[in-house]
């Protein structure tokens, strides 16, 4: 329960990498709900009636639901952001076309051979994301913190470009 | 016999609680977080946040009075204890902001349920102790 409670609070956390009123506001929203969830759990712990057993099981798995949401829209989110971010590294040849829907998709990804087995696929899925999560920042960065992103965003592509060229190499 | 159970029983809950942060690095799914960091968050939750909500509960107590009736005790319980233990639990969360990794909803999630875990598992914890210290005729632990 208390991972569900501050789990929840740190999805509201999170917002703060947003400037602004809307992301504070999120964060003590946030907060609120996680007091309520720990408030609501603590009391039927602490009326110790059988009967608030059962309402105690009811009140976890309602925790688990939230999160399980919160999860859910934190995925589509990553996902549709990813689709934006790196489409125009696909356009621009530094991801391979033929990759773009696996790239999306999380099982896809993971799975099939689609990547060629001598080159680490690992590390290029993680530099995809760094990417794509770099990329994200420098669009909410401040000025000075944009060059140091602008520099990090430009060796990762060398990195990706590299990976490209090799992967195009493959002998038929 | 005694400590060898709160030995076996302090091995089981760290065990399960090694798994679960393994679990939550695992559930993430486009892009999982350095495990030294999810550790990290655990570690802060662990040690820091306790730390910090057994201070922050003393405080209210100091600022509110002790709780001697069985009303403010559930007071305490109820209303104190989320407040103070969520905020303190918070901070940890506030610290690993700085990561540059950290930049999506799911990343939240996935730190703050790391940095909740100990609160969970050391219920367990210090509930099978006493259970066991009960059940030999001993004095319940402070800790409870």
């Amino acid at each position: 329960m208390h991972s569900a409670a501050t789990a929840t609070f740190g999805a509201g956390v999170s917002r703060l990498k947003n400037s602004g009123w809307g992301a504070v506001f999120s964060v003590i929203c946030f907060y609120i709900i996680a007091v309520i969830l720990h408030a609501g759990w603590n009391t039927l712990l602490s009326i110790e009636k059988p009967e608030t057993g059962g309402l105690a099981i009811l009140l976890l798995l309602l925790y688990f639901g939230i999160i399980f949401l919160l999860f859910v829209f934190g995925i589509r989110k990553e996902r549709r952001q990813r689709e934006k971010l790196l489409e125009e590294e696909f356009a621009a040849g530094i991801l391979p076309s033929n990759f773009k829907k696996i790239l999306f998709s999380y099982r896809a990804m993971r799975k099939g051979n689609w990547f060629p087995t001598y080159l680490n696929k690992d590390k290029y899925l993680s530099l995809v994301s760094r990417l794509a999560m770099r990329k994200s920042a420098y669009t909410r960065a401040t000025e000075n913190r944009r060059k140091v992103l602008d520099g990090e965003i430009t060796e990762i592509r060398q990195e990706l470009k590299r990976f490209s060229d090799l992967i195009v190499q493959i002998p038929e | 016999m005694f400590p060898a159970i709160v030995f076996i029983s302090f091995v089981i809950a760290v065990a399960h609680m090694i798994g679960m942060v393994f679990f939550i690095w695992w559930i993430d799914r486009f892009h999982r977080e350095p495990l030294r960091y999810l550790f990290g968050s655990f570690l802060r939750g662990a040690f820091g946040a306790f730390i910090l909500s057994v201070i922050g509960f003393e405080l209210s107590l100091e600022i509110f009075g002790e709780l001697s009736s069985e009303r403010e005790i559930a007071i305490g319980t109820t209303v104190v204890a989320p407040i103070v233990e969520e905020a303190m639990k918070g901070l940890v969360i506030f610290f690993l902001l700085r990561y540059r990794d950290f930049d999506n909803v799911t990343d939240g999630l996935v730190y703050g349920a790391a940095a909740g875990l100990w609160y969970d598992r050391k219920f367990l914890l210090f509930y099978r102790i006493c259970q066991t210290a009960a059940h030999r005729g001993m004095a319940e632990p402070a800790l409870y």
